[in-house]
This record gives structure tokens, sequence and C-alpha cells, in this order.
């Protein structure tokens, strides 16, 4: 199970990384989310990881999974989906102000378009 | 014999199902255009899924856990969105004039405005479905 | 507590001066007096009993465990400095009244006055040596900000750069010389410092420390080779140089020698180190001041040699050397406090301060003239003034050091060639100024100023004829209380004579009045040599090219790292986190031995599927709409993921997440291309290839290590065991979120309305429409008929699922976050299907309002918690029960979860609705599938 889910955040920090290096704004958006992803289950796997017993307290029952990662996560998540927008709408304004899709505001070249 | 009445309607519910998905999903790939492929995943698909819902409400039901509510209000919203969907991207189809035959492709990059002469509002896009 | 009060009116009342001058500048002008005037009175009110050795202290514990305490003292010599800092300061308010010219913004010039005359009374108060450093960086700040007060001048800029950068560094010495101190000694109390002083002298670390604070002192008082600063400095408003740089902030590096003479004074490293710069500062400064031509920057030059003569009597260190030390630390503020006003009489009124343009100037100014040149005397050390006594009293100290220097004629030949020189300065100031030839026009014909600019002045003159005159009154009792504070020795029984026969002092007097008579009678031969030819050693060239080469190394760092590209910028970063965290695990990895890998079938399937998903994404990422789509199924599986793993809570923010982020990012995608453009293939791609890949491997290595062998918390358990009978929940991430951690909750609830108005506001300056005028009925051919009635018939079980979610939320799944994102989904809908012309008008949400409410209510959870005498944000909760219902649980935190939600509803309504109400046109011309397509 560790492997597994290493392989996953692995896998997602590798296109994150990916993408945010695009010279392109809406893929590095977008490589942010995936970065967000990984981040969050990053921080989510320091807790352990528990099958089928969620942290809801039942009568009977000693053993519960960690639940501050969990607690962590939840706001981190919600976060995750501010910061989104407001790199869009930063994104949006970018091409609002400069005519251009590029990171740095450059024009799309004929050389790096063809 | 109750046990081998539920274990063959729970089984007839779940291969039902799972035709009606398998044609759904043939149906997807192999039709000849957008028009006739969308029903594949809204009809079929649907009728699909409603079957396996309904086994497994039998399954629990007989199982002695009694009845659980849950699966109709699943089956219920399935059969409200996806018509709504299958209309949606119906119409979007139309926007976007894709042809009927089997030389009219569906752009890949679904931007409903781009060819709309109607005067439109921008929360025009639909969500990903 | 007065004592506080001294520090706390001119730090406080600093904000007066702007605020008044709504009312004109006569207002603002006359609060700054009158805060001077209070602090004034305040510090009056403990003058008597100063004065009778009993000042007042104060001490109250700020930072114990570091020694740093807010402990204050009103000894001799704070009352000395503390006086002259209240009394020059009250008259620098006055006559920088006058001074400014009409385009000054007073407000701000008043406030920069009396935020430095807070922090330099703190640095003369101060019995802790912690806290001197505190307020001697204040002073470093607010002198800064006064020298480049008119920041349109680029001299001003570089003066007050100059002034920053050395005693800015000069400060750190300081701090580092007065760590050391305080640790060698185990205190940093200035009264047990003193008592020390014994053990302190013999320690092995005593050596380096008093070098730094030297250091810090050094530059302060613009100390030979640090002098060069003083001169720059001279760009500010004549005010703050006639304040700052002759009467008290220069003072501070002399202050600080001072005070801490009878802590770490008497050694012959202290001797030779604090005499030997001294002596040359007197030296460089006089003759420097020979050669300038700006009025100011004589001054300047002479203030230098002014404060080496007061370090090199504090080196040699005898009681009356320290008498002489402190009785010219008084004279100097007032002549030469009073001299830098006339001299910016001069300025404002001719508009020059160039020697060679000026002359005659005794005509035109007859009431500045005469006071200007008793100043100069004074400041040559002519009788009957009061620079004749103390500089006396210092040639006499010459002769009688306490350690060797060389021959014993050298160091009193050396003193004589100073006061010659300095005398040829001050004739060079008097002379060539205001008597002379007068030139045959000047920028501005001068008249005398008004009454506000010349009355300082002659105040100040009159104290120094007042002291010349009456030294043994007006000197003698408080020089003595202050050089008791700052001698280890004895001082008693201080007595002044202008005349006490003839002694060597007198001749060596004499010899030095003669000879800068004729030095400057000389100068009209030598002056154009030194102009010209001679390179002098400067200290300012040094500090020039040190400061060109750093700018230039990190131009070349900044060339290399971020080169206005944001790809190469991101790429080291990565690329540094990779290594740093990468070599890290190489240290690390040894420890641990690989367990064998279990494969959960389920989960092995999930990950596939993500990792085919993920491989999807970066297949299509150029085309945007789908990569976007793939993007919400990696979400999709992710809260899957959640929910196998036992994070029910997880699962359900997760997936109401992805449903707007989907909207937000489709929204965004109208206005964007809807392809990327290919980029061309290069080394650009190996590169990012191996950061991805390095990336992955380093996250992936973390990831396994922190799995096979989890941290264990004990936090963890206690919430857990405290979940239900201390926060009256079952489900413990919810406890966790509304009460446990409940102030994080509420940080972040704010992060995200901040979040959503910082999009507003971009989007504000994007053609956002401030009204939306609709038809009611929507079009139908826009928005389909099926789909609106299928939202609106959703919309109350959509809010019924939102609610159950909420009040569910403290002991199953659910809770605030989740229910406000449900909620949102489901207006969100009712805007996707009928449009937002027709929603708006049905159901008129005002988002801002709705943002600050739901802050405000969880905020008043906390509040209300207070008003019962507990913590912010403790929880409460009770049972109740309700005939047809049965238990009901009733928790101030369901009141938080509350605002939580309405924050979280606002916030993400205001993105959505406000970015989709941006009119297409805002996006500029988008780019044409032939310009996208490669």
């Amino acid at each position: 199970m560790p492997l597994l889910v290493s392989i996953a955040t692995a896998a997602l920090v590798g296109a994150g990384v990916w993408l945010i290096l695009r010279a392109q704004t809406f893929p590095v958006i977008l490589g942010l989310m995936l970065l967000s992803y990984a981040a969050n289950l990053v921080l989510f796997a320091s807790g352990g990881l528990t099958v089928g017993r969620a942290p809801i307290l039942i009568k009977g029952v000693e053993t519960y999974p960690d639940p501050i990662p969990q607690a962590l996560v939840l706001t981190a998540i919600v976060i995750g989906f501010a910061m989104t927008a407001f790199v869009l709408v930063l994104a949006l304004k970018a091409r609002f102000a400069l005519d251009s899709d590029h990171v740095d505001g450059d024009p799309v070249e004929p050389q790096e378009g063809r | 014999m109750i046990e081998l009445l539920s274990e063959v309607l729970v089984s007839a519910l779940i291969l039902v199902g799972a035709f009606f998905t398998l044609v759904g999903s043939l149906g997807l790939t192999r039709l000849r255009d957008f028009f006739a492929r969308l029903h594949g995943p809204t009809k079929a698909t649907t009728l699909g899924v409603g079957s396996l819902l309904l086994a497994s409400l039998v399954f629990i039901a007989l199982e002695g856990d009694g009845l659980r509510l849950h699966k109709v209000l699943i089956a219920i919203f399935l059969f409200l969105t996806a018509p709504v969907s299958a209309h949606l991207l119906a119409k979007a189809a139309i926007c976007l004039k894709v042809g009927t035959g089997p030389a009219g492709e569906v752009p890949e990059t679904f931007d409903a405005t781009q060819s709309l002469e109607i005067p439109r509002d921008p929360v025009s896009t639909p969500p990903a479905t | 507590m007065t004592l506080l009060l001294v520090i706390l009116i001119p730090l406080l009342g600093a904000m007066l001066p702007p605020l008044m001058m709504r009312w004109g500048r006569g207002a603002s002008a006359g609060s700054a007096i009158l805060v001077t005037l209070a602090a004034l009175g305040a510090w009056g009110s403990m003058v008597p009993a100063a004065l009778r050795g009993e000042g007042a202290t104060f001490k109250l514990p700020w930072i114990p465990a570091l020694g740093l305490n807010l402990s204050l003292t009103l000894d001799g010599l704070a009352l000395l400095f503390s006086g002259l800092i209240l009394g020059i300061g009250l008259l620098v308010v006055l006559y920088a009244k006058d001074y400014l010219y009409k385009s000054d913004p007073m407000g701000r010039f008043f406030a920069y006055l009396l935020l430095f005359m807070g922090a330099m009374l703190g640095v003369v108060l101060s019995a802790n040596l912690l806290l001197t450093v505190v307020f001697w960086e204040l002073t470093s700040i607010t002198s800064f900000l006064l020298i480049g007060f008119w920041g349109h001048r680029a001299d001003a800029r570089r003066g007050a750069r100059m002034a920053l950068t050395i005693t800015g560094l000069g400060g750190l010495c300081f701090l580092g010389g007065a760590l050391l101190l305080g640790h060698l000694a185990g205190t940093f109390e200035i009264a047990e410092l003193t008592s020390l002083r014994d053990s302190t002298l013999s320690h092995g670390w005593y050596v380096p420390a008093l070098v730094l604070i030297l250091l810090g002192a050094f530059t302060k008082s613009a100390q030979f080779p640090f002098q060069f600063w003083l001169p720059q400095a001279m760009a500010a408003p004549t005010p703050v140089s006639s304040y700052l740089h002759s009467a008290t902030m220069v003072k501070a590096g002399v202050f600080l020698i001072a005070r801490l003479h009878p802590a770490l004074g008497g050694s012959e490293v202290w001797f030779y180190l604090v005499g030997g710069v001294g002596l040359a500062t007197l030296l460089v400064g006089a003759f420097l001041a020979n050669l300038a031509y700006d009025l100011k920057g004589l001054l300047a030059y002479s203030t230098v040699s002014h404060l080496g003569l007061i370090v090199a009597l504090l080196g040699i260190g005898t009681q009356y050397a320290v008498v002489a030390a402190i009785f010219h630390i008084l004279n100097h503020a007032l002549f030469k406090a009073s001299l830098f006003m006339s001299a910016g009489i001069v300025d404002h009124q001719a508009g020059t301060r160039d020697l060679r343009s000026l002359g005659g100037l005794w005509r035109l100014l007859p009431f500045t003239a005469p006071l200007a040149l008793i100043a100069a005397a004074a400041m040559a050390g002519l009788p009957p003034l009061n620079g004749f006594l103390s500089k006396e009293l210092f040639l006499e100290q010459t002769l009688e050091l306490p350690f060797a220097a060389g021959p014993w004629w050298l160091v009193p030949a050396l003193a004589t060639l100073g006061a010659l020189l300095s005398m040829g300065y001050a004739v060079r100031f008097g002379v060539n100024t205001f008597l002379g030839p007068q030139p045959k026009t000047f920028p501005k014909p001068p008249i005398e100023p008004p009454w506000g600019m010349r009355i300082p002045v002659a105040l100040l003159v009159a104290g120094c004829v007042a002291i010349g005159l009456l030294p043994d009154l007006l000197g003698a009792p408080i020089v003595e209380l202050a050089a008791a504070a700052s001698s280890y020795l004895e001082v008693e029984g201080v007595h002044f004579a202008l005349w006490h026969g003839f002694t060597p002092a007198l001749l060596m007097s004499g010899i030095a009045i003669v000879g800068g008579v004729g030095l400057w009678y000389l100068q009209r031969w030598f002056v154009p040599v030194f102009d010209q030819s001679i390179p002098l050693p400067s200290g300012e060239r040094l500090f020039r090219a040190t400061i060109a080469g750093l700018v230039d190394l990190s131009r070349s760092a900044k060339r290399a790292f971020h080169p206005g590209k944001l790809q190469t910028a991101i790429a080291w970063m990565i690329l540094s986190v990779v290594l740093l965290v990468g070599s890290a695990l190489l240290v690390k990895l040894p420890r641990w031995t690989p367990s064998p890998a279990d494969i959960d079938p389920s989960l092995l399937g999930g990950v596939a599927l993500l990792l085919l998903a993920i491989g999807a994404a970066l297949y299509f990422h150029r085309r945007r709409a789908v990569s976007l789509a793939i993007l919400g199924a990696v979400g999709l599986l992710l809260s899957m993921g959640f929910v196998y793993l036992s994070a029910p809570d997880l699962a359900l923010t997760q997936l109401s997440v992805e449903v707007s982020t989907i909207v937000l990012m489709l929204l965004a995608l109208h206005l964007l291309p809807a392809q990327s453009v290919k980029e061309r293939v290069g080394l650009h791609h190996l590169r990012d290839g191996v950061l991805a890949l390095g990336a992955a491997v380093v996250v992936g290595t973390l990831t396994w290590l922190l799995l096979i062998d989890p941290p264990t918390s004990a936090t963890s358990a206690y919430y857990l065991a405290q979940s239900k009978p201390g926060g009256g929940g079952t489900n413990v991430v919810n406890v966790i979120l509304v009460d446990f951690r409940g102030f994080d909750t509420f940080g972040e609830v704010i992060v995200l309305g901040i979040a959503a108005l910082g999009v507003y506001a971009m989007l504000f300056g994007m053609g956002l429409p401030t009204r939306w005028t609709r038809p009611e009925t929507p079009d139908e051919s826009a928005y389909p008929l099926m789909l609106g009635v299928v939202a609106r018939v959703l919309l109350p079980l959509a809010l019924v699922v939102g609610i159950y979610l909420f009040l569910r939320g403290h002991n199953e799944p659910g809770g605030g976050f989740v229910a406000g994102l449900v909620f949102s989904a489901a207006i969100i809908l009712q805007y996707l299907a009928s449009g937002i012309g027709w929603t708006q008008h049905k159901m008129n949400i005002p988002f801002h309002p709705l943002i600050a409410l739901g802050i405000f209510v969880a905020g008043l959870t906390g509040v209300i918690a207070i008003a019962f005498g507990q913590p912010f944000l403790r929880s409460w909760f009770e049972y109740y029960h309700v005939p047809i219902l049965g238990e009901i649980e009733l928790a101030s935190a369901m009141a938080f979860d509350l605002g939580v939600t309405l924050t979280v509803v606002g916030g993400l309504l205001m993105v959505l609705v406000n970015l989709s109400k941006l009119p297409r046109s805002t996006s500029v011309r988008p780019l044409t599938l032939a310009e996208e397509e490669d």
C-alpha cells in the first residue's frame, strides 16, 4: 500500500512540475492543481493509511486513523480552490493587459509557435 | 427457497445491467456520427446502471438489512440528470454545426460560443459532464 | 512611569502633525510644538530629583528570557543628553516651521522628527544594553528618512542610503558586541555591567566585545575612517542637519562610549583604540573642513573633528578628561546647532551655500551675522565663550596621559595642530560668508528670515555666551553629575574658570589662534592645490566601489537565476528543492530497511487509473478542454481514494470542490485560447523532463519513507480521546476544525474571503459590469428549458442535502465546509441553467456582505467565549430533549461552522458569478486557429 500511494504522489508531482514549466498560463495552472493534489496526498499520507475505519467515534472501537492530517487537508482543499481561482484570474488579467497568454507576457513568438 | 429466488433475481438484474452497459459502450464507439453515438451513453447506459442499482437494492433488502432508499435516490438523480446532459450535448453539437455524415468530425475542443451567432450570456458553457 | 512617558509622548505624538495637516501647516507645526512641550514638561517634572542625584528609574520585564528589559534611568548623563535632545528639539521644530518650503510635506517632516526624538530619548534613557540597541536602530531608520526627506534629489537619496548602510552595519556590530558583553557578564543591565567591570576587563572576550561595540559607536559618530557619511548626509534639510548631525544623533556614539566607559574603560586597549581614533578624527575632520567650499560641508567636517575631540578625551579617561568631554558635548551642541541654523538661513535666504559665491552678508543679514560670528568664535575656542573653556581643558589633558604614547610632546603637539586647524576653518566660515567683499549677485536677494528662524539661533548663541561667562554656575553642576555617571572614578568638585593663570594650555591655545588666522590667510594658495591635484584618501571611494561591486554581483546572480523568465526561475527553484531534499534523503535512506510492500488490489486499480489519467492529461495538455476534463477525473479518483482510505470528510470536500473548480476553469477557458501553442522542441524540454523526474522521485521516496514508518502523535490520541467529552462530537475531523484548531480554521476562512475579494478586485479592472440587466424570461435558445426546470427542481433538494450535511457534521461526515460547497454548487447550477439576469432577479444574494457576515459570525462565536471567561473560540455544548426529534445537541461550534458555511458560499459565488459576468469582449483578440495550430 505505501508503495502504491508513493507512486501516485510521484506521478502527480512529476506531471505537475512538467506542466508548471510550460510557457503558457493555462498549463501552469493545471500543473499547480496537480501539485496541490500531490501536496494534499502527502499530507494525508503522513497520518498513515487505514482502510475501512473513519475517524468517527463508535462505541467499542479503540483504534482510529489519525484525524489531524485529515483536518489539515480538508481546509487545504478549500484554500486550494481559492488559490486556483486567484491564479486563474491573474492569468486572465495578464492576457487582458498584455494581449498574451505567455507566462512572461511575451508575444507568442513564431519561433516558439512553429 | 427465498434465498435461491433472490439470488436468481439479483443475478438476472446484474446480467441485464451489464448487457445494457456493454451495448451502450459498443454504441459509443461503433455508431456512425455524434448524434447517433450520443444514444449509447445516455439511453442504454442509464438502463444498465438502473438495473445494477436495482440489483443492489434487492440484494441488501433480502439480506436482511431492510429497505435502503439510498439506491433509489441515486437512481432518481441519474434519471433526472442523464437526459438533461444528453440534451445539452446535442444542443451544443447543433451550435457547433457538427455534421451528421461520417466525415462530420467532432472538434476535440469545446468552444460553443466561437461559432455562435445568437447573442448569449457568457454563462453558456455547460459543466463537463 | 513618567520616564516611559517622556519616550512615548514623541513616539505616539508623531501621528499628530500629519493628521493636523488637514487644518493647515500652522496646525501641524503647532501640534509638533505641543508634543515637544509635553515631553519637555514630563521631563522637567523629574529634573529636580535628578539634580539631587536621585534620578528616576523604571523597569518592566519585556523579554526576560533574553535579558531584555524595558528599564530606564535618568542619571546625570541621561539628564544632560535628554535635556539637549528636548531643548534643541523644541528650537529645531520652531526653526523648521519657517524653514520648510511651501511644497514640502510638513506633516511628514514633523512626524519623522518626533519619531527620531522619541528614539533618541530611548537611547539615552535606556538602562539596558539590548534596549539601547533597539532604540539605536530606530534612530538609524528615522535618520535615513530625514536625510532622504527631499527624495526627489539624487544626492539626498544617495546620502540617506550611505548613512543607513554605514550606521546600520555599525548597529549590527554594536548588537554583536552587546550580545558578547551580555554573554560574558551574564547581564544586559548597564548598572550591573558597571559593577562587574573588573571581571569583564580580565575576560578573554573583552577585546572582541569592546571592538564591536566601538565599531557601532564610531560609525554612528562618524569617526575616522567612517567620517565620510556625515558630509553626504548634509543633503538633508538644515533643521535635520542641525538637530541630528550636530546636536544629537551623531552624539549617540559618543554617548555610548561615555555610557560604557565605567563598564569597559580604563584598559590599555581602550586608551589606544578610543584615544587614537578620536585624535585621528580630530585632525582629519579639521583638515578637510579647511578645504570645504560647501558651508554645510564645512560644518559637517568640523562636527566630525569635534566629535573626535570628545572621543579622544573619553579615550584618555581620567577624571578631568571625562569632565572635559562632557562639558564639550554640551558646548558643541549649543554652538554647532546655532551654526547649522545660521548656515541654513544663509542657504534659505541667499539660495546658495557655496563659499565661493558668498561674502559680505554682514550688511544684508544684520541680525544673523553677528550671532553666527559669535557661534563661530565659540567653535574656534576664543575667550570668553564656552568653546574656549572646554578646548583649554582638552589641551591640558593631553599633557597628562595615563599611558605612554610616543614622545611626551607628540600628543600635545597634535592636539595643538587640531586646535589650529579648527581656528582656521572657523575663520574661513565666518569671514568668507559674512565679511569680505560682497559678490555682485546672489541667486536670491538675501533678507532676514522670519523670527521663527532667528530666535532659535539667538537663544543658542545666548547659551554659548552665558556658559562662557558663568561656567561655574551654569555648566559645572550638570557636568559634574554627568561625568560622575560616565566614569569609574570619583568625580567631585568640578570648577570651571575663564582664567587660570599662565599655563601650558594657554600657550597652546595662543599658538592655535595665531596659527589658525595664518592658515586662513594662506588658504587661497593651498586650497586650490588640494582641490585639483592631490586625491585625498577617502573611505567614501572605497564605500562606493564596494557598493558597486555588490550591485554588480547581485545583478549577475539575478541574470543567472531570474533572467525575467518565469520558467528559468521556477526551474532553479525546483532544482534546488530536489537537490536539497534529495541529498537529505540520501543521508536518511540507509536507516530504513525496506519492508515487503503489500499490494492492495482495489488501490492498485485506482492508482493504475490515476496514472492513466495523468498520462492522458500530459499527452493532451495543449488541448485545454480535454486536459481539463481529465483533470476532473483525477480529482474524482482522488476523492474515491479518500473514501477508501477512511477519510469520508475529505472525499466529500474534494468532490464538491472539484465541481466548482471545473466550472471555474471552464469559465476562464472561455476567455483564454482554446489551445496552447506548441513549443519548439529544445534543450529546455530535456531540462524540464529531468526536473519533473527528479521531483517525482524525491517526493515519491519521501512519501514512501513517511508511510512505512508513520509518525505517531500524542496530539492525535488526545484529540481522539477528548473529541466526545471535550468537543461534544464524534466526527473527530470536524471537532478539530471547529473546536480544537478553530483558530486555524478561522484564519483559513478569512484567507478564503480575502482571495475572493482579490479576485473581485482584479476582475473589476477588466470591465466587470456593475449592473446586470437582462430580460426576466431566459432566452430559450441559450438556456434550454429542460436544464432550467431540472435545476429549479433540484435546488430545494440540494439545499436540504446541504442542511443535512451541515447538521450532522459534528458527529458524522459533513460539516460547514462541505455544506457551503453543496449550497454554492446548487446555486451555481441556477446561474448556469437560467442565466445571470434571471437568477439575480430571483435571488439577489449580496456576496460581499455574505463573506463579511460569515467571518463576523465565526469571530463572534469566539468573542462570546471570551465574554464567558473562556479562551477565544472555546466551544460549549449541551444536550436537550425535544419531544418529537429526541435528543438534540446544541453546540456553539455549530454557530462557528455556520460562519464557515456562509463565508464559503459567499466566496465561491463571488468568484464564479463575477467571473461569468465578464463580457466576452474583455478577452483580447482571440488567437485565430491558424495562429494557434502549428
